[in-house]
């Protein structure tokens, strides 16, 4: 709230017209001789006009010294300039310049004029000793006005900050604790989709005289319910690195570039020697169909895994025209002819295809073992 | 690969459905059969002092007394001590690791197939081998480096020949010991005498106490940061 210069400007140069618009009234009754006239001019430029200066230190400085010494010497003192007195002392006071003490040296500045009340004039003038005393009650009331007041600014200033900081750990301890909920929800709805699962297999197996496609159906969902379960189990990830944390995902939605990473987990999981064969220049494809490319290698590496433990994997991406040709291919014991057809998450590849237009087909392959192939577009804009 | 007799099984878990679930998948084996199910950690210890069943299926948690303590208590019988497989929702769960160190065999999750249930039986029970050595190796090396390195561990690792030490590596592996045997050019019987004197010399109960004991005593360093 530091006045501005300009207003400043306007009140020195307001003053100083009074000041010389009163030395002159003096002057015209006659109560003032040329040579106190003339002093008392100066004194009244001496003491407003220096409230213009940016220097609050010097303004101040300047106006009293104008006017210590007028009354000093000359027993001589304008309206004016004691108000330019008290203004200055007062934006001392207030000033926040805080790498110098200046607002004391306000204080310092209102004494002069106690002194000068104290030592009485000489010769005494009624009218003099009316403003010396004035001036001494007041400057002091001016310089220490214009610290309470900027005392006040500062004490309003960190009351704000530390509301901020209050409201910043709050809003962070509320974030952890929302993780810390969904981690409990995610833990009991897991723990709900295991027992779906178990249940789905217990039924499987040890329902006496359960047809056919009834198991086929049980299979499925049970399959589905461990699928659902290793989705959870990222989340779980998520939201382990999210306690505490203000992230945005961090784990989007894998594409081509994260089955590398596909083939080397498979690789060192199952001990078995994983091949990844990329053929065709690559090129940019929509992410829905990244996704479901990673999915498909995802499930056929998971399948090779449990049906195939020990063969080896080869993992093809063929990137030809406008689509992606994928093969995934073991050298295991091929699809086994007892198993309910429909399981093992091969609904889920081929309905994953269906719905960015591509195709999946599985079965045994070419000279032993078991394949995956799947043909997709490149862009979902080719859907007719 | 077929025990002569059948496993006697017990399993424990605090869910109803778990228990009812597993039980009956079991009996459909002919060579396992189930003796008892049991609501509690403390209940299990109990049933098994009394029926002394060849293998355990444990969850991790339960009230009153969990897995890993019914484990440690089960573990202290000595001999007579069943063999224990952890059941667990979770793939990284520290309480599993817990578990593991206080003796269990090896650890399944619940939502598996069915035959993978039969097969994690029959591997824990015929104890030739790890189960799901990727996964298994994966949870311990996850979390021995969280712990300190036991300096008595390594101590007692000097005590063995370079053989077998080999031999524990490749233990630590997961390599079974028809794979050991055929890495190293020598017999399965030959193999077998090692991986005993291994775990005798180290006091310890099994091979998934040897991976174990490898990884916390640093011997095995996981090149995964």
């Amino acid at each position: 709230m530091e006045a501005s210069p300009r207003a400043l400007a306007v009140v020195g140069s307001t003053l100083a017209v009074l000041g010389l618009a009163e030395v002159f009234a003096r002057a015209a009754i006659g109560r003032l001789d040329v040579e106190s006239a003339l002093v008392l001019a100066l004194v009244v430029v001496g003491s407003t006009l220096p409230m213009a200066l940016s220097s609050a230190t010097t303004a101040a400085l300047l106006a009293t010294a104008a006017s210590v010494l007028s009354l000093a010497g000359f027993h001589l003192l304008s309206v004016a300039s004691a108000a330019a007195v008290l203004i200055c002392l007062y934006r001392l006071g207030g000033s926040p310049d805080r790498t110098r003490p200046p607002r004391y040296f306000a204080i310092a500045l209102a004494t002069p004029f106690l002194v000068l009340a104290l030592i009485g004039p000489s010769p005494p003038s009624s009218e003099w000793a009316a403003l010396t005393v004035v001036l001494a009650a007041l400057a002091p009331v001016a310089a220490i006005g214009g610290i309470a007041v900027q005392a006040g600014r500062e004490v309003q200033e960190n009351r704000a900050a530390r509301q901020v900081i209050a409201d910043t750990l709050v809003d962070h301890t509320a974030r952890g604790e929302r993780a810390r909920i969904a981690r409990e929800l995610h833990d009991v709805v897991a723990h709900h989709i295991s027992m779906v699962a178990v249940q789905a297999e217990a039924a499987r197996l040890a329902v006496p005289g359960l047809p056919a496609a009834g198991a086929q159906r049980l299979s499925a969902i049970g399959d589905t319910a461990r699928e659902a379960l290793v989705e959870m189990r990222r989340l779980l990830g998520v939201l382990r690195d999210d306690a505490g944390v203000d992230v945005a995902d961090r784990h989007p939605q894998p594409g081509l570039d994260q089955v590398t990473e596909l083939v080397d987990d498979a690789r060192e999981s199952s001990g078995c020697p994983t091949r990844l064969i990329l053929r065709g220049a690559p090129i940019a494809l929509d992410p829905h169909v990244e996704l479901v490319a990673y999915r498909i290698v995802q499930e056929a590496l998971t399948n090779s895994r449990r049906h195939a433990a020990g063969a080896a994997v080869d993992v093809e991406l063929v990137y030809a025209d406008s689509e992606l040709r994928l093969r995934v291919r073991d050298n295991g014991p091929g699809p086994n002819p007892m198993a309910p057809l429909g399981g093992h998450g091969l609904v889920g590849m081929q309905e994953r295809a269906f719905a960015v237009g591509g195709t999946v087909r599985t079965g045994p392959a070419p000279g032993g073992g078991y394949s995956v192939h799947a043909v997709l577009p490149a862009k979902l804009e080719d859907l007719a | 690969m077929t025990e002569p007799r059948t496993v006697r099984i017990v399993v424990a878990d605090d869910h109803q459905l778990v228990r009812d679930g597993f039980a009956e998948l079991l009996d459909t084996q002919p060579d396992f059969t189930v003796i008892a199910t049991a609501s509690d950690g403390a209940e299990a210890v109990r049933i098994c002092k009394e029926l002394r069943p060849d293998l355990v299926l444990m969850d991790v948690r339960m009230p009153r007394m969990d897995g890993i303590e019914a484990t440690r208590q089960l573990v202290g019988l000595g001999s007579e001590a069943p063999r224990i497989l952890v059941l667990t929702t979770f793939d990284l769960d520290e309480h599993v690791y817990d578990a593991l160190r206080a003796g269990a065999s090896g650890f399944l999750l619940k939502d598996g197939t069915a035959e993978r249930l039969f097969d994690a039986v029959r591997v824990i029970a015929a104890g030739e081998a790890l189960l799901a050595p990727g996964i298994t190796r994966r949870l311990i090396s996850e979390f021995a480096t969280q712990r300190p390195v036991s300096p008595a561990s390594s101590a007692s690792l000097r005590s063995l020949t370079p053989r077998e030490t080999e031999v524990l590596r490749l233990v630590t592996e997961g390599l079974s010991n028809l794979e050991i045997a055929d890495r190293l050019t020598i017999t399965e019987e030959t193999v077998k005498t090692h991986v005993g004197r291994v775990l005798s010399k180290l006091g310890l109960r099994d091979r998934t106490q040897a991976v174990i004991a490898a990884y916390e005593s640093g011997l095995v360093v996981p090149h995964r940061a």
